[in-house]
């Protein structure tokens, strides 16, 4: 049925929740464009035979969503004189048509509204998604790379330059010689100079303001929050009695 | 005592801005003479950074609630970082106690910065298209964040080009039309939302809806009312958000 395709894009949209993301539906993607592309030509067909009749009509003056105001000019150009222009059709088959223009301008508009919906929602889990990640596109999970368009993988990069972009402009003009620990958790205010951190995962040596430390799995060790930071927040590392 | 002592010395490390260090010196001075007494209060800690550091709180809080952009508190985040700067700078040479404070302090004022910093790129992102188009709101950005937003905008428009957009027809191609029903593609904040605000300096009566009677706005009052009604209280700075 007549944007059932569309609906269908919609609901997949939905199931996008936090923690969650389908598969990018790229078929459905097609179907919708698909449907929105056979509607336009048959809109364009409508609107030339109308047009050939009546007044001339541009398909493409600047109708796209406007359809009431389409089908009135519709109307206006055709009706009028269609029975004169063309002996066989009545009035009430000029309205006929241009009711059915009306539904289908309605549909392209819904379809492209449920195509961009979905994109959208699908872009924002990915936004949250590389902010708990650091930015770092190169840690999203294999599992959910799977579930990526490539066209979405390239999003998370170029999001991630752009950002980085801005952080370095900001750091650079506030704190040549320092870091504004950007991508740490926002969430809540530092606490503690010093966390106790437990290593989950082998994180290798890292070098610290006192020296350098190695982060076997399974060990405990007491540091500077700024940083550890990054490695709480990806879960190789886990706070021991946070606040 | 000990205690004593140690407040005094990290005060004064940060105070030294006002007599000693050039650079710091100037973020510090017009606030330090207006307060009379200056130096001797310097045990008072939080009081060294009276003009930025409370502004930017306040800017950071009123950031986070008010559904539009606000202005970007440019001056306040410098001269923070600066001292921010400044004390990491002395550090090194404060005995170890000591400085384990200064850098707790240090980290609490970056986080500051950083969460205000993100606040409004999270706002920007939200309405990015509107926000670069409308001159009123380009000039609350900073450059950076100008350009932040004009990248943001380019990101999207390529993504859903390349998406599906390419392969409808071009009539349908744009990304900011009005649909029949008054709905717009670009998205802008809604004004209208409900927030709560705190009088900062007494008002007087005050016009909240025009078909009732005047309401008389009080330091301390707490009201909360539509976001549009005291949006040019909130940028005179006579009343903040909570």
């Amino acid at each position: 049925m007549l944007g059932d395709e569309a609906f269908r894009l919609a609901k997949e949209a939905k199931d996008i929740t936090a923690s969650h993301i389908p598969s990018y539906n790229e078929e459905q993607v097609r179907l919708v464009t698909q449907e929105t592309r056979y509607l336009w030509a048959r809109i364009e067909e409508m609107i030339a035979s109308a047009g050939s009749r009546g007044a001339s009509q541009d398909p493409g003056a600047g109708l796209a969503t406007d359809s009431q105001a389409f089908s009135q000019r519709f109307k206006a150009g055709g009706g009028g004189d269609v029975a004169m222009a063309d002996g066989g059709e009545t009035q009430a088959e000029a309205e006929n048509t241009s009711g059915q223009t009306s539904l289908y301008m309605l549909t392209v508009g819904r379809n492209k509204r449920c195509l961009l919906a979905y994109h959208h929602r699908r872009l924002g889990f990915l936004r949250t998604l590389l902010w708990s990640l650091h930015l770092a596109p190169s840690l999203v999970p294999a599992e959910l790379t799977q579930r990526l368009a490539p066209e979405e993988q390239n999003y998370a990069r170029e999001y991630a330059r752009l950002n980085a972009t801005y952080r370095d402009a900001v750091e650079e003009q506030l704190c040549p010689a320092d870091s504004l620990d950007w991508t740490a958790s926002g969430e809540v205010p530092p606490r503690d100079l010093f966390v106790e951190v437990r290593v989950v995962r082998d994180c290798g040596e890292i070098v610290t303001e006192n020296g350098v430390v190695n982060l076997q799995a399974g060990t405990q060790h007491y540091l500077r929050r700024p940083d550890v930071e990054h490695l709480l927040a990806i879960g190789f590392l886990e706070h021991v009695n946070p606040l | 005592m000990e205690t004593g002592d140690l407040y005094s010395e990290a005060g004064s490390a940060r105070f030294a801005g006002d007599g000693s260090h050039g650079g710091a010196m100037d973020v510090e001075e017009p606030e330090s003479s207006a307060r009379p007494g200056g130096r001797e209060e310097s045990d008072e800690e939080d009081e060294s950074a009276e003009d930025d550091l409370p502004l930017l709180m306040r800017a950071w809080v009123n950031e986070r609630n008010a559904p539009e952009l606000l202005h970007y508190e440019g001056t306040a985040v410098e001269n923070l970082m600066e001292l921010v700067d400044f004390q990491t700078r002395q550090i090194a040479a404060q005995p170890a106690v000591v400085a384990n404070i200064l850098k707790m302090d240090v980290d609490r004022v970056k986080y500051l910065v950083r969460s205000y910093l993100r606040a409004r790129l999270a706002k920007i992102e939200l309405h990015a298209v509107h926000y670069t188009r409308d001159p009123l709101y380009r000039e609350r950005m900073s450059q950076n964040e100008l350009d932040y937003a004009k990248g943001f905008v380019a990101l999207g428009e390529k993504h859903m080009r390349r998406s599906f957009l390419d392969q409808l027809p071009p009539h349908l191609r744009s990304l900011d039309e009005t649909a029949g029903n008054g709905m717009e593609m670009v998205t802008k904040p809604d004004v209208d939302t409900a927030v709560f605000c705190r009088v900062r300096s007494t008002v007087g009566e005050f016009q909240f809806d025009p078909s009732e009677d005047p309401i008389v706005m009080r330091r301390n009052n707490i009201f909360i009312t539509r976001y549009s009604i005291i949006r040019s209280l909130l940028e005179d700075g006579k009343v903040e958000l909570i």
